[in-house]
C-alpha cells in the first residue's frame, strides 16, 4: 500500500540542512548519509551524496529521474562484481 | 593500447552431442562477442572461431562432437583491446580505466584505480587502499584523464559540514 499523498514524501530533516549547506557552497564536496530511508527531492538534483551501504559510502549523483526514489536504491548492500569486458564509463 | 587483451567471455559446459558448447558472454551486449574475434585463450596461443546461436550456444569452428567439446570448458576468451569501437566523447572503457595511477594536482600518488562501477548514479571509481577511496567520475572530481600516461588526477571531494545544533539526527 502506498505512502498517503496528504503526508507529503518523507525526508529526514538533517538531511535537508546537508543539501542546503551543500547548494550555499561552491566547493567539490559529498554530502555523506546514513539515511537510505529518505526520498529523493527536487532540490538535491546535481548534488552529490555518499550513501552509506552498511559499509561504505556509495557515491550518488542525484540527477532528474531519480526523484521520487530513495536513497537506498543507489547504494546496494550486497557486492556483485563482473566483468569490466568492452563495458564503458560516462564522466559526469 | 597495442597489444593489450581484454576477457570478454567463456566457454561454458558442453550441449548436446555435436559439439555445441554454452557460451559466457561478459560483454554489454552479449551478441556482440562475436564481433570482437578473432578470440584467444589467456596465453594467447589458440585462436576460436565462434557462430553464435540461440539461447546462450555457440559452435566452435573446428569442434564436431561432445568430447572436443567438453576439453574447452571453462576456456576463457580474450579479445585484442583494438578491436573495440571508439568510445564517445567522455566515455572511457572500464578496462581502460581500471589499473590507472590516480595522482593528486600536485602529484602526489592516492593509490590505483581497482574498479568502476555504477549503480544507477553515475560511475565512480575505486581506488584501491587502505583506505580503499570511492570518487565520483565527474569532470569536477577526476579533471584529467590521461590514458596515454597512464594516469587520472584528482580533486577529491570535501565532506559537507553543517554547524553543531542544526542537525536533528546523525
Amino acid at each position: 500500500m502506498p505512502r498517503s499523498v496528504w503526508k507529503g514524501p518523507f525526508v529526514d530533516g538533517f538531511l535537508l540542512n546537508k543539501a542546503e549547506a551543500a547548494r550555499a557552497s561552491t566547493r567539490n564536496e559529498i554530502i555523506k548519509i546514513w539515511s537510505r530511508r529518505s526520498t529523493i527531492l527536487p532540490q538535491f538534483v546535481g548534488l552529490t551524496f555518499g550513501v552509506y551501504n552498511g559499509k561504505k559510502f556509495i557515491p550518488v549523483q542525484v540527477s532528474e529521474n531519480m526523484v521520487g526514489h530513495k536513497f537506498g536504491e543507489f547504494s546496494p548492500t550486497r557486492t556483485f562484481t563482473g566483468h569490466s569486458s568492452d563495458k564503458k564509463a560516462k564522466r559526469g | 593500447m597495442t597489444g593489450k587483451r581484454i576477457l570478454v567471455g567463456e566457454i561454458g559446459r558442453p550441449h548436446g552431442v555435436r559439439g555445441l558448447v554454452k557460451l559466457r558472454s561478459f560483454t554489454a551486449d552479449p551478441a556482440a562477442i562475436a564481433d570482437y574475434g578473432p578470440l584467444t585463450n589467456e596465453d594467447g596461443t589458440r585462436r576460436y572461431d565462434l557462430i553464435l546461436l540461440a539461447e546462450g550456444l555457440a559452435r566452435v569452428e573446428g569442434v564436431a562432437d561432445r568430447d572436443a567439446a567438453a576439453r574447452l570448458t571453462g576456456t576463457r576468451l580474450y579479445a585484442e583491446r583494438d578491436r573495440l569501437p571508439p568510445p564517445e566523447e567522455e566515455e572511457y572503457y572500464l578496462a581502460d580505466l581500471i589499473g590507472l595511477r590516480a595522482e593528486t594536482e600536485a602529484g602526489g600518488s592516492l593509490g590505483i584505480i581497482h574498479a568502476v562501477e555504477d549503480h544507477g548514479a553515475g560511475a565512480f571509481l575505486v581506488l584501491e587502499g587502505p583506505p580503499e577511496r570511492l570518487l565520483p567520475f565527474t569532470r569536477a572530481v577526476v579533471p584529467v584523464v590521461d590514458l596515454a600516461g597512464g594516469r587520472v588526477v584528482v580533486v577529491p571531494p570535501e565532506e559537507i559540514v553543517v554547524p553543531p545544533g542544526s542537525e536533528d539526527a546523525a
